[in-house]
């Protein structure tokens, strides 16, 4: 194929993506004159564009189409919505006509009768009768030659052609002189039109940018990834040569490399806006065949991400909104009876977070039903009932990355077929990635991805465990700790054989290296020997643990090497790579050594996130009550969620049967016993047993109360950090240190749950 | 396989001499030295680093169910080429390239284990001994390994 044509078609391709947006963003303001004149430059760069090659049908579809545009724009024409879903069939017909171009090199038979009929409709009622092209292009530019026909394309992009140029093309009227304006403003003032075109987009980027073919790139990052290695193998030798001339010529390559790194691995980046673009469309035609109203805002367009991770996210994105849009988004009436707006919203949002980006789904539909996943998960015999009893809402909520698992009662055409979440989950964690699913019954579901910045080269920590090197990526470390095992012999302690470390008063539970990865029970004999040892404080799923290696070698880039598929099933690696002596490294995969030291949240308590916004992000709140209890125990929860503190006369405090309650500002409030709950004594037994006023903390919910009585309020902290999740019991998050005390920090709303179950109740919780 | 290699790479392994077709053999090396990987099915014995290359090194002799070589024995590798990128099969002895006419192949007996069906798809018979030829896609296949018997 022509090199023109194929840039043509490439060009076009990335207009007519703008086509969708402009179409849409129509629909939300009809009035705003930008996307109208944004649209139509590109309907007729395409249009002038398809006449040098002789695409006779492309030329007829753009050239109606283009009339419409323009009678819109001259505002001889109201934006309708009808008018709307013809354009984007001739959007659609003209991608079609162009991935036969792409294949064959030609348009191909077709019959486009139906759709010029519709267009030339809605041309004839605004008066403007719709006459075919009278120009045959191929005659009138019979000798295009390469370069020529590359500067009318050049000259055809959004703002490559006058206000002026453009006017007479539009005008049916002189259809012979179009071509000639166009050329003198190709050949002599190529920049004059950006400054008469203040709306265009992308401005004069044709002359600072380059196409660039993908497998070029690629394989220039495969290339700087090997010389990095190289690099790195220079260095370690320079480190020992003898010759002194040969470092300061090491170090220069080793800088000249890594800028040449950073640059190859910037040619790949690309903004987030590059996948978004389709999606609009996507949403709009799905809401649309489901009869739902659904809104896509976006947030965060321009966070950047390696081309191969954008790629390999998009099928899972689509997938999601998709969903989001068939199943999350309730139909108008549904919505506006539970008091929605009848338009449902969908929330893009794309950031950085801990050199990782973050991609989040939200839709405010009608969330994830609880029961109906449980009744599903049953259902298929995925868990046992008792077994269900125990889960937690978020561990319930993983049963939807089960394959095949589908709640949606009705298999419809865009999504329910039980194939979805759980490729989403797998294509996702290839690349590196994590999946996470939030939702609230009636409120809505928020999908999380977090995805690394690029893949290729990541810097890593070097460690070592029993003489072997490993790779740990830095996105994941937090902070290193070095031992002297002579001088602090106690700075590692045990709870009942789990090594603990006070890291700044809060309790870190750690794992050693050596024994999970089965070469080596304990501390090593290495460690012992040196006497010292590293901790390698890391974060996986919000949760902190160490690491103890017997040492903390190097800070390298690394080439990441997929492991084959013989080891696909050791999750503790996410892959490996050669070191600077040649030797081999596997790369500690953080989640799959937190998963194989039990660390991993899905077998934790309930998750931050599905506690309603008052009680979330545990790990944010700073400030803590701290009680004891009548046997002098300490726990501590937040004070956010505490609305005041009052004290009763013990006698005040009313028993009726098994329950407790109170009159409280005209009310009867239930009172709950933290102690009795949690399986010890009874603080509202001993305050009558001794007459002392009783404590009760009293939440507050939608005008409703509840108490808590307890038998002491100590202290409020600051700071408190949950160390030690693992040693945790129902109703409790975990241990921490608190005044050198150990002090249990209670799990508020499952304990209050417990004793009052409608207050803090799933049905009754808002959406974060 | 329908259709026999013309020329067959040979080695030994236990009492055994196999051979694979020459064609899916990117290399034979002598000894090299292997990382280990914690946690991985006993098979693999570990990676090479086979001049930046990461090659994972699978253990014949575990794979088809024949007794642990002696400690400190230096393995050669057979370097096969996959779909997947080159792995390391760990063999005892690498022996010669042979031309083998059609006509002195044989199916495998029936009476192999279920294990050794899974993985020779033909016997060849030499003057001297029989060769028997290794499926190299089935033997890399270590998923299924434990579902054989």
């Amino acid at each position: 194929m022509d090199d023109a044509v194929r840039e043509f078609l490439q060009e076009s391709t990335e207009n007519l993506d703008r086509v969708d947006r402009d179409i849409l963003d129509l629909e939300q303001d009809p009035a705003a004159s930008q996307p109208i004149a944004s649209l139509f430059r590109t309907i007729h760069t395409i249009k002038g564009t398809c006449g040098f090659f002789g695409f006779v049908r492309l030329e007829k579809i753009t050239h109606t189409g283009e009339n419409i545009l323009g009678r819109i724009r001259d505002g001889k024409l109201a934006w309708r919505a009808d008018i709307g879903n013809v354009l984007l069939e001739m959007v659609d017909e003209i991608r079609r006509i162009m991935a036969r171009i792409d294949q064959n090199g030609e348009e191909g038979p077709g019959d486009d009768t139906a759709l010029l009929a519709k267009l030339a409709e809605i041309l004839e009622e605004s008066g403007g009768a719709s006459k075919p092209p009278s120009r045959r292009p191929a005659a009138i530019v019979p000798a295009s030659s390469g370069p020529q026909t590359r500067g009318a394309a050049q000259l055809a992009s959004p703002g490559g052609f006058s206000a002026q140029a453009s006017e007479s093309l539009t005008s049916p009227v002189v259809p012979a002189a179009a071509p000639v304006p166009r050329d003198v403003s190709a050949a002599k003032a190529p920049a004059a039109p950006l400054a008469g075109e203040p709306a265009g987009e992308a401005k004069g980027a044709t002359d600072q940018t380059v196409r660039v073919h993908v497998e070029l790139l690629d394989k220039l990052v495969n290339l700087v990834g090997e010389l990095v290695l190289v690099r790195n193998q220079v260095l370690q030798y320079a480190s020992t040569a003898e010759d002194p001339n040969f470092a300061p010529i090491a170090q220069r390559l080793g800088l000249m490399t890594t800028e040449l790194q950073e640059g190859v691995m910037k040619t790949r980046m690309q903004p987030m806006a590059s996948l978004w673009g389709k999606l609009p469309r996507i949403v709009r035609d799905v809401a649309v065949q489901c009869g739902k109203r659904v809104r896509l805002d976006t947030e965060g367009a321009e966070t950047e991400l390696d081309r191969t991770l954008i790629e390999a996210v998009k099928d899972p994105l689509v997938h999601i909104l998709r969903n989001a849009v068939d199943h999350g988004i309730e139909a108008p009436e549904a919505r506006q009876a539970a008091g929605k707006n009848a338009e449902g919203r969908l929330l893009l949002r794309a950031f950085h977070e801990n050199g990782l980006v973050v991609l989040e789904i939200i839709d405010d539909g009608r969330g994830m039903d609880q029961e109906r996943i449980k009744a599903k998960a049953l259902e298929r015999g995925l868990v046992s009932e008792e077994a269900l009893a125990r889960l937690s809402e978020r561990e319930v909520l993983a049963f939807i990355f089960h394959p095949g698992f589908s709640t949606a009662a009705q298999v419809t055409n865009i999504s329910g077929r039980g194939v979805g979440m759980d490729v989403v989950k797998t294509n996702v964690e290839r690349i590196g990635g994590t999946v996470e699913l939030l939702s609230r019954f009636g409120s809505g579901t928020t999908v999380r991805i977090k995805l690394p910045l690029t893949l290729a080269i990541v810097p890593a920590l070097i460690v070592k465990a029993c003489g072997a090197p490993y790779a740990i990526p830095e996105a994941n470390v937090l902070e290193l700790v070095r031992v002297d095992m002579e001088r602090e012999t106690h700075a590692i302690e045990y709870v009942l054989g789990s090594p603990v470390f006070r890291l700044r008063d809060k309790l870190l539970p750690l794992v050693e290296l050596g024994a999970l990865l089965k070469v080596d029970g304990g501390i090593s004999a290495q460690a012992r020997a040196n006497g010292e040892l590293g901790i390698v404080v890391l974060q996986s799923n919000d949760r902190l643990f160490g690491l103890i290696v017997d040492e903390i070698t190097d800070i390298q880039d690394i080439v990441v090497k997929p492991l084959a598929r013989q080891l696909q099933e050791v999750d503790a690696f996410a892959g490996a790579t050669i070191l600077g002596d040649g030797r081999i490294a596997l790369i500690l995969d953080i989640t799959g050594v937190a998963k194989r030291a039990n660390l991993n949240v899905e077998t934790g308590d309930l998750g931050e996130e599905s506690m309603p916004a008052s009680m979330r992000s545990f790990d944010e709140q700073t400030t803590f009550l701290v009680c004891a209890a009548t046997d002098d125990g300490r726990f501590a929860l937040p004070l956010e969620l505490v609305a005041r503190l009052e004290e009763f006369e013990a006698a005040k405090v009313e028993r009726l049967g098994d329950r407790t309650a109170v009159q409280y500002r005209g009310h009867v409030m239930p009172v709950i016993d933290v102690e009795t709950l949690l399986g010890g004594g009874s603080a509202v037994d001993h305050a009558k047993k001794s007459g002392d006023t009783l404590p009760v903390i009293v939440f507050s919910r939608d005008g409703v109360t509840v108490g808590m009585a307890v038998h002491r309020v100590v202290d409020v902290v600051e700071d408190v950090a949950i160390t030690d999740r693992t040693a945790g019991r129902p109703g409790v998050h975990g241990y921490s240190v608190v005044g050198g005390r150990v002090t249990e920090v209670l799990d508020a709303p499952t304990l209050v749950r417990r004793g009052v179950p409608w207050f803090f109740g799933p049905s009754r919780e808002v959406n974060p | 396989m329908s259709r026999y290699p013309a020329q067959l790479c040979t080695f030994f392994v236990g009492d055994y001499h196999f051979g694979v077709d020459v064609l899916q053999v990117q290399e034979v090396l002598r000894f090299h030295e292997m990382t280990p990987v914690p946690l991985a099915p006993p098979v693999v014995r570990g990676l090479i680093n086979l001049r930046g290359q990461i090659v994972t090194a699978l253990d014949l002799r575990h794979r088809l169910r024949l007794a642990p070589a002696a400690p400190h024995v230096e393995h050669a590798n057979v370097i096969v080429r996959t779909n997947d990128g080159a792995v390391s099969l760990l063999v005892d002895e690498v022996g010669d390239v042979i031309d083998v006419g059609h006509a002195s192949f044989s199916a495998p007996p029936p009476t192999l284990s279920s294990t050794a069906r899974t993985v020779i798809s033909g016997v060849c018979k030499l003057d001297r001994q029989l060769l028997l030829i290794l499926d190299v896609r089935r033997t890399l296949d270590i998923a299924s390994e434990a579902s054989e018997p």
